[in-house]
């Protein structure tokens, strides 16, 4: 069966589009790193008190934490790209 | 570093390095990576009870951030994943039922153990003998394609059945399916998940791909997204009992994340077959640790 996507041939600078990937990790690693201090310096402890007073809202804080995690720090991070014009490797290869 | 909700002292080094290696193999397999966190975040001490809810937490962020990834690069049926959920949750009910009328007779821990190992097992049978068929067929045909499956008799088969309503799913290049057969698929895994206690994304994948003719890449970041709830749900369920801290779950997410990125990335330079070629192996580490947890060498 065929699926009909062609095989990606890199019409793109490659290596400028892993560069950028690799700077995007960089970056994202680094808004990562903050936001889990922050998060630690200002959330560990009434995390905590949560946990021993209320279960229901330590478990919708908790989930929201980490989508928030993943979402916002990714927004961010596609916020800068964009503000410094570089491309990302998101869509096939040969589009860029 | 202490974790004040678990109580316990542990190296957040290596709760990033499990992390971002459950993340890598999470973003180009399309699986929760349960199976080999939970071990090893035993291992570490992590409290028995915080393993499970733990590592669904970091889960469901880290198929966020891999779902996002494969969705820019088109990987994604959100319209299949969503109709899938359905049957999967509904599954995965059926699966616990199942388990707690069993639980009654004192072998099930054995029975569930070599029925996980058997599953396992013929998955990474199968799907191994598919994807080496494929990749020769790919060679020796000279196909310029990114996918090509080796086996289509059972996708062939679902096709064929004509139950209304019909739905089409275009994304993933299925222009007319019984709406049934794509629910009874998400059933059948999610009542294998709901039985076996794991997320069921390596039983998912190949499912899609083998029964619904689901292009591979498509199936991983459709895999992904149905975690995203199964496994958010989960965090829910085991926070509420008290079985998650949700530090150590963002210090897992910290590499899980950027983990997910490049297996997700990755995905793109690989063609169907390889993909599933690599994946087969999954399975089989799967059984391994069920097999070393019936013999008493590991706790979870």
């Amino acid at each position: 069966m065929e699926t009909g996507e062609k095989e990606t041939k890199a019409q793109v600078p490659f290596r400028e589009l892993i560069r950028n990937f690799l700077i995007e990790l960089a970056v994202y690693g680094v808004l990562l790193v903050i936001y889990f201090f922050v998060a630690l310096r200002y959330l560990a402890e009434p995390l905590a008190r949560l946990f021993e007073n209320n279960l229901l809202v330590y478990a919708i804080m908790g989930l929201g934490l980490i989508v928030v995690q993943a979402v916002f720090l990714e927004f961010i991070t596609s916020y800068l790209f964009d503000f410094l014009g570089l491309h990302r490797l998101t869509s096939k290869p040969g589009q860029h | 570093m202490e974790f004040p909700i678990a109580g316990v002292v542990i190296d957040p080094i290596a709760l990033v390095v499990i992390g971002f290696l459950v993340g890598v193999l999470g973003g180009f397999f399309g699986v929760g990576g349960g199976f080999l966190a939970a071990p090893f975040m035993f291992w570490i001490g992590v409290p028995m009870n915080f393993v499970v809810g733990t590592d669904l937490a970091h889960m469901t962020g880290k198929s966020i951030v891999a779902f996002k990834r494969h969705r820019a690069l088109g990987h994604v049926d959100v319209k299949l994943g969503a109709v899938m959920i359905v049957g999967t949750m509904i599954g995965v009910e059926i699966g616990a039922q199942v388990i707690e009328a069993l639980e009654a007779r004192k072998s099930v821990d054995q029975v569930i153990g070599i029925l996980y190992i058997v599953i396992l097992v013929l998955v990474t049978i199968f799907t191994s003998f598919e994807a080496i068929r494929s990749l020769r067929m790919l060679q020796s045909e000279k196909m310029d394609v990114k996918d090509v499956v080796g086996f289509q008799g059972i996708a062939r088969r679902v096709y064929n059945i004509r139950i209304p309503p019909m739905v089409s799913f275009p994304a993933s290049g299925i222009e007319s399916i019984s709406l049934w057969s794509v629910v009874a698929v998400g059933l059948i895994t999610g009542v294998l998940a709901g039985m076996l206690g794991v997320g069921g994304g390596f039983i998912r994948m190949p499912m899609l791909v083998y029964f619904l003719g689901v292009p591979t890449h498509v199936a991983v970041g459709t895999d992904l997204f149905e975690i995203i709830f199964s496994a958010g749900y989960g965090t829910l369920t085991h926070a509420l009992k008290g079985n998650v801290d949700i530090i150590m779950a963002l210090v897992m997410q910290t590499g899980a994340a950027i983990g997910a990125q490049i297996g997700a990335v990755s995905t793109q330079y690989f063609t169907g077959p390889r993909i599933r070629l690599f994946f087969s192996f999954l399975p089989m580490v799967g059984a391994l640790m069920v097999i070393l947890r019936l013999l008493g060498f590991v706790e979870v």
